[in-house]
């Protein structure tokens, strides 16, 4: 392996992100409303693309 | 147990009917504002150490290095819950009130297309490849979907495991068609001569956190035992694909068979007891005693058929009540294929998983503060804490598992080989 050289850490640049992960939304995501908690025709037959999961050979 | 570098990584599907008609893929608009978000980290790295990126019509998401079966569970929920606050902030920027973006951790879709949840684990390059895997670990993976099953309905069935019902043979180096039990791809991410990936690609996409704990820490303890040299009296199995299609599609123990070339028959049981009694020799502290504890109440349960209280801990028998529950409450001819679906959907307030969870009718072994914060950073001790430990100092050209490029005046690059290293001294040495 190539030796590496140690060089004085320099202080990287902070960006602003607009963004922010807000832990509150995936924790405690409020009261599920009831229709929230009906099955849901329309997102149990959503398509998909054939992914990387294999297929039956007999 | 010895440390062991391992990850998952996962397809997940994302689904907006609104999106779809505008000719839109959530899945990009996701990775748009994941870039843009305090998460991104450098490149396709987010700052917990795991990759996001767009394969194949998924948001794939590759968990950092984890060296054992517990963190390796953390951090896989993690990464379940940043696909659910981007699902969540997508619709709040892209859609009106009350239109939705669904996310699904599981392996096929209603009409049978099916994508991937694979294990990737670090062994020693010595070990014999693949005939010591198909002798010493194919037995194990071909019965231990019986507590590390997902359950799901295809071809008009219900099977305990779909990646189980899908694999065709038991070597293969395929991963979109007749795939194996053992996968023969070998990108180390790490220096090749000492190590080799394994890349385990006939596990299920699991929301429960013991049959995710149970998969990781039965595989990693039967890998050490591998490269221990300890395994070479394990079951050898006359024809494990075969058998393996029969008792996926059977939720009675009692039906499972396993052909030995002896020309014995035996349960599936019998087989994963053989590893718990060799796995019970090479476990050192409380956790891992703990998880020994499990798996041993897991399989005396199925034996017990004590299935309510199974349900707790293996995801099959709990999904399968949790549709013979809406075919109860609901009728029509989708009710089954939705209630298994929408079983799988990340969304904490929309996910059957989740509803059963706040229900406390499975248990939980993970708090969410420690996935709020494994969302956030990576583990200390594996390569994925120097990896960030670099983006943090300096300025990055691009990045990948093993090799970063700075660009700081003078444009080098630092070679990660060794998945354990987690120090910048460690890949420095001491100054002097």
């Amino acid at each position: 392996m190539e030796q590496q050289v140690e060089q004085a850490p320099r202080k990287k640049k902070k960006q602003d992100k607009k963004l922010e992960f807000e832990a509150g939304k995936v924790f405690s995501p409020g009261k599920a409303k009831e229709e929230d908690l009906d099955l849901d025709l329309d997102s149990a037959r959503y398509k998909a693309q054939k992914g990387q999961g294999g297929d039956r050979r007999t | 147990m010895r440390k062991r570098i391992q990850g998952t990584e996962l397809e997940y599907t994302m689904y907006s009917k609104k999106l779809a008609s505008k000719g839109f893929d959530p899945h990009t608009l996701a990775l748009e504002l994941l870039s843009e978000s305090d998460l991104q980290l450098a490149g396709e790295f987010i700052t917990n150490g795991s990759r996001c990126y767009y394969d194949v019509g998924h948001f794939e998401l590759s968990t950092c290095e984890v060296s054992n079966p517990f963190d390796m569970l953390l951090w896989e929920k993690a990464g379940e819950k940043v696909i659910d606050w981007l699902r969540r902030v997508t619709e709040e920027k892209y859609l009106s009130s009350g239109e939705r973006i669904w996310a699904f951790k599981n392996n096929t879709s209603p009409e049978g297309v099916s994508y991937g949840s694979h294990e990737n684990y670090i062994v020693d390059r010595s070990v014999d490849f693949p005939e010591k895997f198909v002798k010493e670990l194919v037995p194990h993976f071909s019965t231990r979907f019986i507590y590390t099953g997902a359950g799901d309905i295809l071809d008009g069935k219900y099977v305990l495991s779909p990646m189980i019902y899908l694999t065709s043979a038991v070597v293969s180096g395929e991963t979109m068609h007749n795939t194996g039990l053992i996968n023969t791809r070998d990108e180390p991410h790490s220096d090749r001569s000492s190590w080799r990936r394994l890349h385990v690609i006939c596990g299920d996409a699991l929301m429960n956190e013991v049959a995710i704990l149970l998969r990781h820490f039965t595989t990693t303890a039967i890998l050490q035992l591998m490269e221990m040299d300890e395994l070479g009296d394990a079951p050898r199995l006359k024809s494990p694909v075969e058998d393996m299609w029969e008792n996926v599609e059977k939720t009675n123990p009692e039906a499972w068979k396993v052909h030995l070339n002896s020309g014995k028959k035996v349960s599936p049981m019998e087989i994963q007891r053989y590893y718990l009694a060799k796995i019970e020799n090479i476990v050192e502290d409380d956790r891992e005693k703990r998880a020994l504890k499990i798996l041993e109440e897991v399989l005396d349960g199925i034996e017990g058929r004590k299935s309510k209280e199974l349900a707790r801990r293996v995801e099959w028998l709990d999904r399968y009540f949790a549709i013979q529950e809406a075919k109860e409450s609901k009728s029509g001819p989708d009710v089954e294929m939705m209630a298994c679906k929408q079983y799988s959907e990340v969304g904490a307030e929309r996910g059957i998983f989740y509803k059963r969870q706040s229900k406390g009718l499975v248990d939980r072994l993970l708090k969410d503060g420690d996935i709020a914060k494994a969302i956030k950073e990576p583990p200390s001790d594996t390569r994925a804490a120097l990896r960030r430990e670099i983006c943090d100092r300096f300025n990055i050209e691009s990045i990948d598992w093993s090799t970063v490029m700075v660009g700081d005046g003078d444009r080098r690059r630092i070679d990660l080989p060794d998945p354990y290293a987690h120090r910048w001294e460690d890949i420095h040495g001491t100054a002097g």
